[in-house]
């Protein structure tokens, strides 16, 4: 590309980026001296090119206004900045190290270029700290399809593993949220197919998600609450019962980080453990059967051993 | 030569704005483009404004190499927008790090989210994150202790063993695999770097000693295949519960069933798994795994009085 072109297209993106108001052609024509001395053929190529090459190349909304309610064919150009560009962002040192942070992270993710893309601009991704180590390398896993499906108004595709039915189906869902709660995180959206809310378990979809063709026709709630809507999903699926137990000594961990309290003996310690999910409390005495005798309930030692049984059967 | 000059001057003049004082050697390097090259698109940008006749032109003051300086941009100040799926992958990205108080000040975070949401014109992200508060306490407890440089002691539940032990570590760094944190440490017990999840951390005291070792911290990478390789048969929907890197092969025993080799580290770890599966995982060999959980199901009757 020549300079001369380049000063040209310049010269009109700035001419439009300043006006005050949308400019006439021929106003433009003298204002940008790449147009002078051409012939109005000439001018009229060159201008629809420039404009084209505003458009795609920099994505500058060139817009174009009818000036004259009387007569349909005088027109005027302009480009409204604050379409087009960020307002003044000034970062702070700290954010600027955020952003790094961030953009680091998300490095070779579906998420990176995005992040690498904002460091770039916005802050100073020469100095990317390195102080602390994050890799949320496998975090990303469909995360950025449910964000472009979202940002399309689309609904996504995929497989999923029902626990409680122990049977995979296909879903097409409109996805309205990412929930992340220790360790789990989860997808809230509309199923389209049986017309109601759903929830999703993301360590549960098998395969890829796809961005499906179809429209949503539900949107997200503005009122929507997250954590209440898992956390009563969670307790529809749960029974809550407390257990006191006899472990030996430094062993069954798991447990011991979920017991309300500790009482040490010599070789043993009885442990307590207060509302927890029954179906949990069963897998974990049984992950650690050979440490640990249930005091109480009766019934959390009936379905150990039932637990157990199944094995052999 | 610089192969779209308008998209390159774009990009630099606002960055030059936000960044007075750069020199062309630093932006040339950032915007990967020659500093003969660069400075050639700042001259052009130079000899253009929104008037010709004096004194509306760009003002970029570049007498000295070392720094540059923009005057006035005439509009070209300002960062060009993100499109909308770019901003929101870039407010997810950063609303993520919520979950990691202990790395970052997530008050702070918020307050920079909110800056950026509002730029972006965004009015919901669409990610939520709910921690729970003994785990942040955990996460800032290490966080502080990288941040400080000292040594610290947990309170640790072996995933493999299921054994209940006090460690002395100098944490290095904190890691997210999965959804689940990490901190990569050295282990004093060890005498080598460990990785202990933090939810398996029930309590952490700070010392005062310093870390004196200063090895240099390792990501988790998540898990490995084991060398012991394991058979069991389970059906085709409780295989998808394990990691598909430690799955060797699978050979279909009928429509739902399947039996799998499974590479593992420890015989102790797939026996506690089957223990705990209810017989959704159903062992097949070694011999010693089949005798290690019945050994294990003979303790636990005996412990429970159960004939």
């Amino acid at each position: 590309m020549s300079d001369s072109k380049t000063e040209r297209e310049l010269n009109l993106l700035f001419v439009l980026l300043n006006a005050k108001r949308p400019i006439e052609r021929e106003e433009i024509r003298k204002r940008v001296p790449g147009y002078f001395g051409k012939s109005d053929e000439a001018f009229e190529r060159a201008f629809e090119r420039d404009k084209k090459m505003l458009r795609e190349t920099i994505g500058a909304p060139v817009k174009t206004v009818q000036l004259d309610k009387f007569h349909d064919d005088v027109f005027g150009y302009t480009i409204d900045q604050d379409e087009w560009q960020l307002p003044e962002l000034k970062l702070t040192s700290k954010e600027r190290a955020l952003l790094n942070l961030a953009s680091s992270a998300w490095a070779h993710t579906q998420l990176g270029p995005a992040l690498a893309d904002a460091a770039h601009r916005l802050g100073d991704d020469s100095q990317i700290q390195t102080a602390v180590h994050l890799d949320l390398s496998r975090q990303s896993e469909h995360l950025e399809k449910f964000l472009e499906a979202q940002s399309l108004g689309k609904c996504v595709e995929f497989t999923y593993y029902s626990k409680n039915s122990d049977s995979v189906a296909e879903r097409l869902i409109a996805p309205w949220r990412i929930f992340l709660s220790d360790g789990n995180s989860y997808l809230i959206g509309f199923d389209q197919q049986k017309g109601e809310r759903r929830i999703f378990k993301i360590s549960r979809i098998v395969g890829q998600v796809l961005i499906s063709a179809e429209d949503t026709i539900e949107t997200s709630p503005p009122n929507l609450e997250p954590a209440a809507i898992i956390s009563s999903w969670q307790s529809d699926l749960s029974n809550l019962i407390d257990a006191t137990l006899e472990i030996n000594k430094d062993q069954a961990g798991e447990l011991r980080l979920l017991s309300s309290s500790i009482n040490s003996g010599q070789e043993k310690d009885v442990v307590e453990l207060s509302q927890i999910d029954q179906l949990k409390l069963c897998q974990l005495v049984a992950k650690n059967c050979d440490q640990v005798k249930v005091i109480s309930p009766d019934s959390l030692r009936f379905e150990v051993t039932n637990l157990l049984a199944a094995i052999s059967q | 030569m610089i192969k779209n000059s308008l998209a390159k001057l774009v990009e630099v003049l606002p960055w030059l704005t936000a960044n007075p004082g750069a020199s062309a050697d630093e932006v040339a390097k950032r915007f990967n483009v020659s500093k003969t090259d660069l400075l050639n698109l700042l001259q052009v940008a130079t000899f253009t404004g929104p008037g010709q006749g004096g004194g509306e032109l760009v003002d970029i003051d570049f007498e000295d190499e070392e720094s540059l300086f923009v005057a006035d941009a005439k509009g070209l100040d300002r960062a060009i927008r993100f499109d909308l799926s770019t901003g929101l992958e870039i407010l997810s990205g950063l609303h993520y790090l919520i979950q990691l108080p202990g790395v970052v000040d997530t008050t702070e975070l918020e307050q920079f989210i909110a800056k950026l949401q509002k730029a972006f014109g965004v009015s919901q992200i669409p990610i939520e994150v709910q921690n729970s508060e003994s785990l942040d306490q955990i996460a800032k407890n290490i966080g502080n202790a990288i941040a400080n440089g000292t040594i610290v002691e947990i309170e640790y539940a072996a995933g493999n063993t299921g054994r209940f032990s006090t460690r002395v570590i100098e944490p290095k760094s904190i890691t997210v695999s999965e959804n689940i944190r990490y901190v990569a440490a050295y282990c004093h017990a060890a005498l080598a770097e460990r990785t202990f999840r933090l939810d398996r951390i029930k309590e952490v005291k700070n010392t005062d000693r310093n870390a004196t070792l200063g090895l240099r911290a390792k990501s988790y990478s998540g898990i490995e295949p084991g060398q012991i390789e394991v058979t069991i048969q389970c059906s085709q929907t409780s295989l998808l519960e394990f990691d598909p890197r430690i799955i060797r092969s699978t050979k279909n025993l009928s429509e739902t069933t399947v039996e799998a080799v499974i590479a593992v580290h420890e015989l102790e770890w797939i026996a506690r798994e089957i223990l705990a599966s209810g017989g959704q995982l159903k062992p097949i060999a070694p011999v010693e795994l089949l005798a290690r959980i019945k050994e294990k199901i003979s303790a636990w009757q005996s412990l429970n009085n159960i004939s």
